[in-house]
This record gives structure tokens, sequence and C-alpha cells, in this order.
């Protein structure tokens, strides 16, 4: 990478953390320390990796997520940062690589505040039962936050690209949403069909949280679940790619 | 100006490809064949009967993933194995057959796959467990069933015969599948609901599904088939007392039961 990607890089993080986005990780640690501190108290076990993946998945990976990327295409193109861009000798998809880059890095950062430290925290000061910690889940399960992560700021990247600001995270929502109530419908009326038990798998990207779930619960080695989840992850940026390609820079508001 | 540089999406693209291919053959790529002794539910309950074993049935699809995966990582593990040969009939039934899958699936109401039945050497279901489970825990609930007090408890006809003698009222228990067993076992484990059924009653378990407690199901004229599991009370003579449904609230609140039970011994 050279030196002016680099300073791309610098700049496109600098611009992610305004005022508010602070209060991003620090409001999701607090949330996560309410949410950790009862289970410690009354559960016999405390089981780091399992709470980690509790929390993570269900609530600093999507919050962080939609939170530092609601928009990160489509602000750019309305304020006339991305044809400003690209009148220096950047292109699209290095800009695209970029922003990327410094989403997951502010993402990684808060899953490391949010996640990670309150887990621990909460495990050493507070719990009252056996504190359980196993280094090679542990570290596996947070790889995989990590993943969706990146699976989930590929998608957002690719509503960027088409709908505007807080639209792009709503659709996500919406997506996740429907697809749950779907999934759960076609489990409890046609779980004996085997063509729309196989559609249920496509509703919404899953293969690295039940990659997480199988590794947990001593299931075997997730390797179909990981290839599945690694498909998904490159058609998102696949497409987002393909998406960046077609946005009309002259039509923003510059 | 619409740049038309799709190096990166091309390439992701083929990439991701591949690793759907890859997962989509991993998925359906059929297991390996197992060493196990798995029969038909008909032969299974004819050799159960014979050598006074219960049965290990598993109801599968030859499409179902987890299905697969037991078969690959779970029923090869050596303490899986040990105790499925040592101490079990197995059968083996693929849900999806015309004949025989469906009609289990309607006696036993299985909803998912796979399903893990056991059965008593006379046929009648005693557990279930629905989903991947791994080899530790399949081990762990497949030897635990001596603690499972409500199985310990005499058939209707015994039953009644005991309570003519003792001069008590009779508890009827239908659970409406083998999956309640566990669950309706902690409810009646509980210290003062087991002290009311021990001073009041003669308790008898009927779990629908199960080949033969049609007629007797019939006979106690038990409600249609519900979400939930049903206390009926009746005289020393058969006449009905009352009845009760356990509401998912009594899980929470064994008071409720206790009450319960109380109040219909001294109606």
């Amino acid at each position: 990478m050279n030196r002016a990607l680099w300073k791309l890089f610098a700049t496109e993080f600098r611009r992610l953390w305004t005022v508010a986005a602070f209060f991003v990780p620090i409001g999701l640690g607090v949330l996560t320390t309410i949410m950790l501190v009862p289970m410690a108290l009354m559960q016999p076990v405390y089981d780091i990796a399992r709470t980690a993946a509790q929390i993570n998945l269900a609530l600093v990976v999507p919050f962080s997520a939609a939170l530092f990327c609601g928009g990160m295409i489509s602000a750019d193109v309305k304020e006339g940062w991305l044809r400003t861009l690209l009148i220096r000798p950047i292109t699209r998809q290095q800009y695209l690589l970029i922003k990327l880059a410094a989403v997951f890095s502010s993402v990684f950062i808060t899953i490391l505040v949010a996640g990670v430290v309150p887990n621990i925290a909460v495990g050493v000061f507070v719990a009252k039962g056996v504190v359980r910690f196993e280094m090679g889940p542990t570290l596996i399960a947070h790889a995989l936050f990590l993943l969706q992560a990146l699976l989930i700021i590929g998608l957002l990247a690719v509503f960027s690209c088409w709908l505007p600001g807080i639209f792009n995270m709503v659709a996500l929502a919406m997506w996740y949403i429907a697809a749950a109530l779907i999934g759960s419908y076609l489990q409890s009326r046609f779980w004996s069909s085997e063509w729309l038990t196989l559609l249920r798998d496509f509703l919404f990207p899953s293969g690295f949280t039940s990659a997480l779930e199988m590794i947990l619960g001593k299931s075997g080695t997730p390797t179909s679940e990981l290839a599945w989840g690694f498909a998904a992850m490159g058609f998102a940026f696949a497409l987002a790619f393909w998406s960046i390609t077609r946005i009309e820079v002259d039509k923003s508001s510059e | 100006m619409i740049q038309r540089e799709l190096t990166y999406a091309k390439w992701l693209a083929i990439v991701s490809g591949a690793f759907l291919l890859f997962a989509a053959l991993m998925e359906y790529w059929p297991g390996p064949a197992t060493s196990l002794n798995w029969l038909t539910l008909a032969d299974a309950r004819a050799e159960a009967l014979r050598q006074q074993k219960p049965i290990f049935v598993d109801v599968y699809a030859d499409w179902c993933g987890p299905c697969k995966q037991m078969e690959r990582t779970v029923f090869p593990a050596d303490s899986v194995h040990d105790l499925l040969t040592g101490r079990f009939v197995l059968a083996k039934v693929n849900g999806d057959d015309p004949v025989i899958g469906d009609s289990l699936k309607r006696q036993f109401g299985i909803r998912a796959y796979p399903t893990y039945i056991v059965l008593s050497p006379a046929g009648k279901e005693r557990k279930r467990r629905v989903g991947f489970v791994n080899a530790t825990s399949l081990v762990a609930w497949l030897t635990d069933s001596a603690g499972v007090q409500i199985l310990s408890w005499p058939d209707l006809e015994k039953a009644a015969q005991t309570a003519h003698v003792l001069n008590r009222r009779l508890l009827v228990l239908i659970l409406k599948s083998g999956e309640d067993i566990e669950h309706a076992n902690e409810l009646f484990e509980g210290q003062k609901v087991a002290e009311a059924v021990s001073k009041f009653y003669v308790p008898t378990l009927l779990v629908r599904g199960n080949s033969g407690e049609e007629s007797l199901l019939a006979k106690i004229a038990a409600s249609p088939p519900t979400e939930m599991s049903e206390v009926i009370v009746l005289e020393k003579n058969g006449k009905e007392v009352g009845r009760f449904f356990l509401t998912p609230q009594m899980q929470f609140n064994s008071f409720a039961l206790e009450n319960k039970l109380v109040e219909l011994a001294k109606k």
C-alpha cells in the first residue's frame, strides 16, 4: 500500500471517529456490562467463550457494524467527498478497500472495548461461580466475531452504494428480522420438506454463527459452515466492489 | 463517469463461488457407513423383546445436515459406539419413507430431524432428544435414565389395583410425547409435589404415541392432544374427580401444582 493510501486510511479513520462515535464503544460497553453482571452473579459456571458469543453476536457486532457503516458510501457521495477523492490518483476500488479497512478497524476497537474487556472484567471481579476460560475456543470465537463483523460490513457496503444514510441500516435490520420470522415459520410448519429446509440456509448468511455454535457445543469441525460463511462474505464484497463502479458521482450535491 | 474496474469483484466472485461449491459438496456428500447394527423398527421391537433391551431409534432424513454430522462424528466415537452396541437394540427410520416414516411421524409426533427416541423393551417411549448432540452429551443423556422417577410409576392397570387396596385416588399423568418426560419429572420430583403425590395418590404415566396406550387414553376419556401435558385424578372405582393441564407457569411455580394436587385430593 503506497503512502497516499495510508494517508487516505488515516483520514477515513479520523472521519469515522467523531465525538458522537466515541459513545458507540462506551455505550455498548455499559450495555454489555449491565447484561453480564446478573449472569455472573446467578450462573454457577461463567464461561468466557459462551458469554462472549452471547453479547458479541447479539449486540456488539451488529450494532457497532451498523453504526459505523450506516451510509458510509452514500454520505460520501452526497457530500461530494467521493468526487473530490476521485480527482486524485485513487481508483474507486482502492477507495472502497480503504473505507472497509477503516470501518473494520473501528468495529475491531469497539468489539475490544465493549465485548472483550467487560466480559473478562466481569468474569474476574464479579462472577460468583466457577469461571471457565479455555484459550482455544475463546480465540476461535473472537475470530468468528470478526468474520461476522466483516460479513455485515460487506452487506452494509452494498446497501450503502444504493440506499441513502439510515435506510441501509433499516434494510439490514428488516432483512434480519424477516429471515428470522420466515425461518422459524418454515422450521415449525415445513420442517420435513427438503427444499424449504435448504431455503432456510439462504434466508440470511449464517455460516459463521453456525460454525461458532458447533465449536462452543464441541460438535466437530465446522468445515462446511465456514465455507458457507466465506462464500457469503466473498459475494457481499464482490457485490460491493461491483456496486461502487455503478455510482454516478456527478449526481452528488456538490 | 462510471469506472468499470471489476477486477476485485470478479476475483471475489470466483473465490466465493469455489467456497460455495465446496460447502455444498461437504453438506451433501454421503457420510461414512458406521459399523453399528441398525435394524428396521419392526425387527428392533422383536429383537428388544427377545433380548429384553431398550430400543434406540434414530429418525433421520437423507438430506438432513445434522443427521449426517451425527453419522460422521458422534456415532463412530468409542464411548457412543460401545454404549449403543452394549445396551440397546438399534433402529433407524427414514422419516421421508412414505410408509414407515409417515406412520412413525404421526405416532410419535416427530417434529424435527434428527430425533432420537429410547423405547422400553415393550416398545413404550421413555425419552427423546431432538437435533444434533455431541458425543459427551449423548452418552450422559443415555445413561442417566435411572434417575427419572416418573418412569418407575406402575402402569395403569397395576396402579388401579394398588389404589383399590390402599383406598387412594389414582393420578394419571398424560404426556404429549416422550420429549416431555424430563420436564414432567423435574416437576414431580420437587419435594412438596412428591410428598403430595405419595400422601394422596397412586400415580401412573401414559405417553401419547405409545402403542397400546390409545385404548387406555380412550378409557379414561383423556382430552384431545394439545401442546400441554394433562393430569386426570380418578376415584379408585374409576370415576373422574377432576383434571388439569400442566401449564408453563407450573414449571416456575411448583406451588400451583402442589395446591392443585391437594385441592383434588380433598374434593
